[in-house]
């Protein structure tokens, strides 16, 4: 059986490496071990893959529809009851790095492909991401691509491919790269468009196609980075691999994201990593790996840094809210109107497929404000106090199980423990033992209406923890 | 001896749809169809969950007339929340099945709510999550029960009957069966979802014939939706996520398959597009590939009516695909 601090650490890594868990989900894990689950999560195709069919029959128009409500849903829907929760919370970390707004697209289902092309990519080789990001539609059109032709060349995504999608700026004080390197890079890209669709009506929306025109493709001698050639789009992404501010910006992005939060990406140029022997390590993994992203995650969750790190992150508010879901267990299977348990989440400030520039969302604190924080605890607080939720239930009976009667110090720890080992301060600690006392001594019960109002008042103690600031930490 | 037999040809008939809902002529999403005296058309649609007007019943012919619609999304008694399939009785009336409510709700020839039955359990005459329905000779519905993997007989009143069937691959087992219909004879045939496979079974429940199995060959299913058969006893049947319908003949043998062959603007679309035909061309003269806009996407529910049309709701592009067999 695993001790309470193997537990902890578990609950600390389905937290970052996925949303979060019950607590019964949590022992699970324990007991196959810290490496064993690890590898688990690194190798997701081991476990049972999300049915697709399943919530397609109930719900046809998360496969085909126009809206974007119903892809926002659809995603929030795998985030809460996924089996591979490393997959999908890649797939988030994907959308952040690669922010793509689907407000600018007015393709909604184009929007949800590329969602999709960074989960078949998500743990997989950086190049080829980097390709497939290239050779993306959404992308293309997002950053005008389509309106880059040689003679005429547009710099939008050579730009941001090198400032915001690979090298960075700059680090360590230096540039990574000048302007006629942005030039050259855009040059490499010309020709590199798409195939228009048919429109929307009367049939619904249709998806455009990556088309390769040489004849609008700038064939000429190119210096990018310091090397001379005939470059192409490829030969680009083969050089900026190549680069030691691509394993800094990288590694840098994967610790951000999984261990503390740091500075913005803008800043990075002028700021030192705060942990260098975790960056550094990711970076050398980056280059023996041969730019291989699970391998970078086997060194970050192996480390000791990121076993250090619990609660050093703002949780975002996807992590919240199917977070939250997880752990009471509702929406784990179909159930209508998942929309709603969606818009919660644009309602905190990350509306899904809509990063608010090609910068992405600011994280960290930047992600509360006296709104968003509102928001947060009342969606929590609905959530976890209802008895009647199925994880909420569970909860409660795994405190029964504890003793007929218990102290208030009891009650709160427990619950404490169980909601993932959160450290309110001492004074918000006596805040809630004393709001355990004021509803006298605590007995589990034996008749039915006993049982009920001890569901009721952990119910209402839950409400509590997940109102104190430490919750909102990962 | 040898003898051959000459497989039937098959054109296609027409496309009817729009990407509207009511008022306007159109569907969203239509999931199943069912025809009513004098060859009316019946089309559910289920769509959008937060807008109460995405999941309905629409009333329409073969000339394109349409005739009305009915419901809306909720659960009230006229409201539906993932509403499966449609069936029509020889009065008219029209059935409509929910697999969250686990109920049949059925409404008046005209539209207006009658009545609603179905209890959600595992016992005789309880169901979890209904799906095809189909009534027989005798006016009784038999319905495939989903989530307890049977087929249970009805009065139309919504009393117990029979049953068939349990969960399994094994045959005359089944793993959430969908759609369903009977042929001239009262065979019963079944779309048996998650075994990826059509099966047949006498009039008693008995087990006949199987046809299928996982993939995307010719012959193959992944997770048909419902199935139909013709007056030949040829049967078809909408292979969804393979975004196709296939045929068999009676022996169950692979004959062909349709991929989608829309040939451009229904009635409806034509009125639609109306409006901004500048606009419309514009954007079409960017296109090079209009193979998207003739194929199926997400074919769900079918039929084949007396003149050997073959309806098929194609759901992810808001319209009716119709082919003709053109006989032997």
């Amino acid at each position: 059986m695993a001790t309470k601090e193997e537990l902890n650490l578990m609950a600390h890594l389905i937290r970052r490496a996925g949303f979060g868990a019950h607590p019964d989900a949590v022992e699970a894990y324990a007991a196959k071990g810290y490496g064993a689950t690890v590898e688990e999560l690194l190798n997701p195709e081991s476990q049972p893959p999300f049915e697709d069919d399943l919530i397609y029959r109930y719900v046809p128009y998360f496969r085909s529809g126009t809206g974007m409500q119903g892809y926002q849903a659809y995603w929030m829907y795998r985030m809460i009851s996924t089996k591979r929760p490393l997959e999908e919370k890649m797939t988030l970390f994907w959308h952040h790095v690669f922010a793509t707004s689907y407000t600018k697209l007015n393709r909604n289902p184009q929007a949800n492909k590329q969602i999709q092309m960074f989960r078949n990519h998500a743990l997989g080789n950086f190049r080829t991401m980097l390709i497939e990001l290239s050779k993306d539609p959404a992308m293309i059109f997002w950053l005008d691509n389509n309106e880059n032709r040689n003679g005429r060349p547009n710099e939008n995504y050579g730009r941001e491919l090198l400032e915001l999608f690979s090298m960075g700026v700059g680090m360590d004080g230096q540039s990574n790269y000048s302007e006629d390197d942005v030039k050259e890079c855009a040059r490499a890209f010309t020709g590199w468009t798409l195939a228009p669709g048919l429109p929307r009506y009367p049939y619904g929306d249709y998806f455009w196609d990556f088309e390769y025109r040489p004849d609008l493709h700038d064939d000429g001698e190119k210096t990018f980075l310091g090397r001379k050639g005939r470059f192409n789009g490829e030969d680009v992404v083969d050089i900026i691999v190549e680069q030691p501010s691509t394993a800094r910006f990288l590694s840098r992005h994967l610790y951000n994201f999984f261990v503390a939060d740091e500075p913005g990406v803008p800043s990075w140029q002028n700021t030192p990593p705060a942990d260098p022997a975790t960056i550094q390590a990711l970076e050398e993994e980056y280059f023996r790996s041969h730019y291989d992203i699970r391998s970078m995650l086997r060194v970050l969750f192996n480390s000791e840094g990121f076993k250090k790190s619990r609660f050093a992150k703002v949780k975002s508010p996807a992590e919240m809210v199917a977070g939250v879901m997880r752990l009471v267990d509702d929406y784990t299977t179909p159930k209508p109107d998942l929309h709603n348990i969606a818009y919660s989440c644009s309602y905190m400030g990350q509306d899904l497929y809509n990063p608010p520039t090609v910068e992405g969302w600011h994280t960290g604190r930047e992600w509360i404000d006296s709104g968003a924080l509102v928001e947060r605890i009342n969606f929590a607080a609905d959530q976890v106090g209802d008895p009647d939720k199925p994880g909420v239930r569970r909860l409660v009976d795994k405190l029964a199980e504890m003793g007929p009667t218990m102290t208030p110090e009891q009650l709160v720890d427990n619950c404490l423990h169980l909601m993932g080992d959160i450290h309110p301060t001492a004074a918000r600690r006596e805040d809630l033992l004393e709001s355990v006392r004021r509803g006298g001594e605590v007995k589990v019960g034996r008749t039915k209406a006993q049982r009920e109002a001890f569901a009721q008042r952990v119910a209402g103690l839950l409400r509590l923890i997940v109102a104190v600031p430490e919750y909102q930490f990962a | 001896m040898t003898t051959t037999v000459a497989s039937p040809t098959f054109k296609y008939y027409q496309v009817i749809g729009n990407q509207s809902g009511p008022p306007r002529p159109g569907f969203t999403a239509p999931i199943d169809v069912a025809l009513g005296p004098g060859g009316l058309l019946h089309v559910l649609s289920s769509y959008y969950e937060y807008d109460a007007k995405s999941k309905f019943v629409v009333k329409c012919n073969f000339n394109e007339d349409y005739m009305g619609f009915f419901g809306a999304k909720g659960e009230g008694d006229e409201e539906f929340t993932w509403p499966n399939s449609v069936a029509v009785d020889k009065s008219g009336n029209v059935y409509v099945s929910d697999e969250w409510l686990n109920r049949v709700t059925i409404f008046s020839p005209e539209g207006k709510f009658v009545g609603k039955w179905g209890v959600k359990g595992n016992k005789n005459g309880q169901w979890e999550r209904p799906a095809g329905m189909v009534f027989d000779a005798d006016n009784n519905m038999l319905v495939c029960d989903s989530l307890n993997h049977r087929i249970q007989k009805f009065t139309k009143d919504g009393e117990y009957i029979s049953k068939f069937g349990k969960f399994g691959a094994g045959h005359g087992e089944f793993n959430m069966p969908w759609g369903i219909c009977l042929d001239r004879q009262s065979n019963v045939y079944v779309a048996d979802w998650r075994n990826d496979r059509i099966q047949k079974f006498s009039p008693e429940g008995k087990f006949m014939m199987a046809v299928g199995g996982t993939g995307s060959g010719d012959g193959q299913f992944n997770r048909p939706a419902d199935v139909a058969v013709d007056a030949d006893g040829y049967i078809y049947a909408t292979d969804w996520r393979n975004d196709r319908v296939q045929v068999f003949d009676p022996q169950g043998r692979y004959v062909t398959k349709f991929l989608g062959d829309c040939p451009g603007y229904s009635k409806w679309a034509v009125d639609r597009m109306a409006s901004n035909p500048e606009n419309m061309k514009e954007q079409r003269d960017l296109v090079k590939n209009f193979t998207p806009e003739r194929v199926f996407y997400q074919p769900t529910g079918i039929v084949v009516d007396d003149q050997n049309r073959i309806i098929v709701t194609d759901t992810g592009r808001h319209r009716l695909q119709i082919y003709q067999k053109q006989g032997r």
